[in-house]
């Protein structure tokens, strides 16, 4: 043997971060390996002339002001992490074949505003927002220890009932009128299930996160957030390998013994794996080492969505370009059910475009301006593109999208375009390294809902000494799901390390 | 009351749930279906990453100019397929130091589907790398290049249809593969090169630039012997008479760079391009290496290295980038572009300060809050420690 860690995280995305933090901070010799040579796997920023662009972020939920802050400001205060945060009150703009409206953040204002739209919706949001709250109560009783099935039926039934139904079942049994729950359900690309198999808990309680405190986005990119968290490991003397990739994880007998990278092995207590489980199963982790159970859990799962992205820089300012909104969003169809079919093809999909300078204007130098442009896909889109072709691919999608953003919101932005990269599924592989490189793990649905995940995640947990964090992982994808989840994984982690001493003593 | 029906929906339908998942857990197949996806596969294709190729010929252009055709060492592998404008590093073990140096690839993108790539390059006096390639590199030898890497490509949605490529004297290079890639119809604009050399004898891609024009009269080529000045730009705008805008693409070295800068307004008003869209329309790649312009300075300073969990010390100039240090004292450090622009080298500075001329400052906003830095571009000022990403 020739070094020893008590915990070993392999990879630096959110989630690797969140665990090495917390395993550092608690005394833990911990060490964070990295194959990319900065932090944040697909959370992070790059350069690109006069420009920095975000790569993945479009808003941060539960961040909260110093005033009032929520889960993320106290988690990130309680690592020493400092984040200069920008926190909007618009929560989205949205248009469709039928509407074109704009959403405030904040319950009370956003209800109003659905009521002016909607009339006659008021009661029924309200009452989402009311269940919201009651969702992220009994979400906190279950996250803090063994819950009780009795207290869950009695005191929490209505978690229950939220857990059992699809978001459409409840909100149809609320009364809301359609138009109503198209405009609410706005937000379900962002976990990449439709409203009639995502179930209504999970879906509230991201709802009540972004609309109650607002949508904050980090001043200097999500580089800010994975630079701070990188920054409390080392503080608290955790080591970072970057530009370091492990090859194998070392198995003995269902148990995970460490690491290797080229010929040395590297071993530790306890491995913290950020990477895609289906990335790892038969070549991280050799074939005869993975449970038959493990496999089955992969296969039967849909793989997350694919995502085209693309960076623009423009040498005019937004406004005068005509370019008001943080987030805009463009769906051919007002039906969530509807667009995710669509989500299969170039032409349908949607489009949703993030301006950083609407948000705070000094994002891109004086008189430029920057648009993160967001696609999804549901089925391979690259599967017929070859290496020669790939970039007249990118630049067709690119132009696409371009077209279409400039059709329906109404903007010219091509005579303005100084910097523009365009990010592919490929891209997303290259850097993150999961099947189709979704940057959303496994797909949410009913029976595979975060909930389940997370009251079946004991007994699906199937290796010894090694747990799989991430988008992947019980809390399905975000970032506030993978921070929460790595830190989870890392308090599992340093529980059984404190046991193990126990015995030994 | 809002929640009525809501709350006669069945609570129980939960554990339902649970069990049709166990259903399809259990239903689902127990092998290792392996990875199918076509983004993968892309990936791994375009970014191979380093490789070993073997150095098929050798031609001498001139005194200090020879290119080299690349091809691979595993013949059931193939070139990276690229964007022509693209560098490839080829990293060097001189003697036990790590060196990687940047070369734009001169071939076209066509021709790595036929196995290789040809770099060309010009020997300069008491180059460590190029004195080394030029001893070194015979038919047969093995050399690790990188993936192709760099953005300095033309990009349709960005560029006008029609360039003017502004090459000093090796700033050739990417532009001759444009230059076939339009002739093989792989790339569709025109583009006028301006090809500035000391004299005729240096202009040694002058036969092959005369073989494309032939072909296709989407390319023109002019020769200056000298330096270019803004007047043989504008005239070159001549041959897009009828144009409604151009793009202005220039390569070479720091010199060259420097004079274009300086002289951007009258270029801008003489090419009627709007002032605000001068970084749309006049774009660059430096082949020079960032250089020292700040005061006075000890001779030599400390460094403390740690890479992973070896820690190395020597005593280093200030009068070079710490990049070049770390390569001349056997640090087997990152590198790519080495002008600062793309963060293959990012490294952190433990302690000590350092100097980083503004212009090749490409750093990101947090990397300057938490003390990162690009050692291609930055000079040490006192003694500094440094850990640095290593190589696979
Ligand atoms: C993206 C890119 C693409 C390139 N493509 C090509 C190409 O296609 N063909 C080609 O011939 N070259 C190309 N170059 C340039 C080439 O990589 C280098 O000029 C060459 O490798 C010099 O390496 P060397 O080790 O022989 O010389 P070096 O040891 O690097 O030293 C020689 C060079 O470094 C400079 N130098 C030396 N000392 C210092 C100092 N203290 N401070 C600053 N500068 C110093 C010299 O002026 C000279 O330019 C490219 C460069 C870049 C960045
Ligand atoms: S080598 Fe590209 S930034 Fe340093």
């Amino acid at each position: 043997m020739t070094k020893k860690y008590d915990v070993i995280v392999i990879g630096a995305g959110n989630a690797g971060l969140a665990a090495a933090a917390t395993a550092a901070a608690t005394g833990m010799k911990t060490l964070l390996i990295e194959k990319n040579v900065y932090p944040g796997g697909c959370a992070t920023s790059f350069r690109r002339g006069r420009f920095e662009f975000e790569t993945a972020l479009h808003e941060l939920a539960n961040v909260g002001t110093e005033e009032n802050p929520g889960t993320i400001r106290k988690i990130f205060s309680d690592f020493g992490i400092d984040v200069n945060w920008h926190i909007d009150d618009t929560a989205f703009r949205v248009i469709t074949a039928d509407y074109d409206v704009t959403m405030p953040a904040g319950v009370e204002k956003f209800c109003c505003e659905m009521e002016k739209n909607v009339p006659g919706s008021y009661d029924s949001v309200r009452a989402v927002f009311r269940l919201g709250k009651k969702a992220n109560e009994a979400f906190k009783y279950l996250s803090s220890g063994k819950p009780d099935p009795n207290v869950m039926m009695t005191k929490h039934r209505d978690f229950m009932i939220m857990a059992s139904h699809s978001v459409d079942t409840c909100l149809n049994a609320l009364n809301m009128p359609q138009r109503a729950q198209n405009i609410l359900n706005t937000y379900w690309s962002y976990i990449g299930a439709p409203s009639d198999r995502l179930d209504f808990l999970f879906y509230v309680i991201i709802l009540d996160r972004y609309i109650n405190l607002g949508p904050a986005m980090p001043i200097m990119r999500s580089h800010e957030i994975t630079s701070a968290f990188e920054d409390s490991v080392r503080r608290n003397g955790g080591e970072i390998w970057y530009g370091t990739k492990v090859e194998e994880i070392i198995m003995k007998d269902g148990k995970a013994l460490g690491v290797k990278i080229g010929e040395k092995e590297i071993y530790g207590s306890k491995i913290i794996a950020n990477c895609h489980p289906g990335c790892s199963f038969g070549s991280l982790i050799r074939e005869d080492h993975i449970p038959e159970r493990a496999l089955k859990i992969h296969n039967a799962r849909k793989n997350g969505a694919q995502f085209f992205t693309m960076y623009i820089g423009l040498c005019k300012d937004a406004a005068s370009l005509g370019i008001n909104d943080y987030t805009l969003i463009l769906y051919d169809s007002p039906l969530s059910v509807k667009q995710y079919e669509g989500c299969r093809g170039l032409d349908t999909s949607f489009i949703m475009v993030n301006c950083l300078n609407c948000a705070f204007k000094s994002a891109s130098p004086e008189g430029t301006s920057m648009l993160y442009f967001t696609s999804v896909f549901t089925e391979d889109i690259l599967k017929d593109v070859t290496t020669e072709g790939y970039k007249d691919f990118k630049n067709h999608v690119a132009e696409a999208m371009i077209k279409r953003y400039e059709e329906k919101a109404g903007i010219s932005i091509t005579p303005y375009i100084e910097e523009i990269v365009t990010s592919s599924p490929a891209t997303f592989a290259r850097y993150i390294n999961t099947p189709g490189g979704t940057p959303y793990g496994y797909e949410v649905s009913l029976w595979d809902s975060m909930i389940a995940r997370i009251l079946n995640s004991k007994n699906e947990r199937l290796f010894g000494n090694l747990w799989f964090v991430g988008a992947h992982g019980e809390r399905t994808d975000g970032y506030n799901s993978a921070i929460s989840n790595g830190i989870d994984a890392a308090k599992s982690a340093i529980k059984e390390i404190k046991q193990d001493r126990e015995t030994i003593a | 009351m809002t929640e009525y029906e809501f709350k006669t929906l069945n609570p129980m339908r939960f554990m339902e749930i649970v069990q049709e998942r166990e259903k399809c857990f259990a239903e689902a197949s127990g092998g290792l279906e392996g990875n199918k996806w076509q983004s993968n596969e892309l990936a791994k294709l375009l970014h191979p990453g380093d490789r070993n190729m073997v150095v098929s010929k050798v031609i001498e252009h001139s005194r200090d100019c020879r290119s080299f055709i690349l091809t691979m060492e595993d013949q059931t592998q193939k070139p990276a397929f690229f964007s022509a404008g693209q560098y490839v590093c080829v990293r060097l073990d001189i003697n036990g130091n790590i060196l990687s140096r940047p070369y734009s690839i001169s071939s076209s993108p066509k021709e790595s589907l036929a196995g290789y790539y040809r770099i060309s390059v010009k020997k300069y006096n008491q180059g460590l790398a190029t004195e080394y390639i030029y001893n070194n590199w015979k038919e047969g030898s093995i050399v690790k290049v990188s993936e192709p890497m760099g953005f300095f490509t033309y990009e349709p949605l960005r560029d006008s249809k029609n360039i003017i490529g502004v090459a000093g004297g090796m700033g050739i290079t990417p532009l001759l593969s444009m230059a076939k890639a339009i002739c093989e119809g792989t790339q569709r604009h025109k583009l006028t090169i301006l090809y500035g050399c000391s004299g005729e004898h240096a202009a040694v891609f002058k036969d092959e630039l005369e073989e494309i024009c032939s072909r296709t009269s989407d390319v023109q080529v002019r020769y200056v012997y000298g330096n270019i000045t803004v007047d043989d730009i504008v005239n070159a705008r001549c041959s897009f008479c009828d144009a409604e805008d151009v793009s202005v693409f220039v390569c070479g070295p720091g010199g060259l760079y420097q004079y274009i800068e300086s002289q951007s307004e009258q270029i801008l008003d003489k090419l009627n391009i709007e002032e605000y869209k001068k970084h749309k329309y006049i774009r660059f790649e430096s082949f020079a290496e960032s250089r020292k312009t700040c005061g006075e300075m000890p001779e030599y300073v400390n460094f403390t290295v740690k890479i992973r969990d070896k820690v190395m010390n020597f005593k280093a100039r200030t009068d070079v980038t710490i990049l070049r240090s770390l390569e001349e004292n056997a640090v087997p450090a990152l590198s790519g572009c080495r002008g600062g622009q793309c963060g293959y080298c990012r490294s952190k500075l433990l302690s000590g300060d350092v100097y980083i001329p503004e212009k090749t400052d490409g750093r990101r906003l947090a990397d300057s809050k938490y003390s990162y830095l690009h050692p291609c571009c930055s000079f040490p000022i006192t003694d500094i420690e440094l850990e640095v990403p290593s190589i696979k």
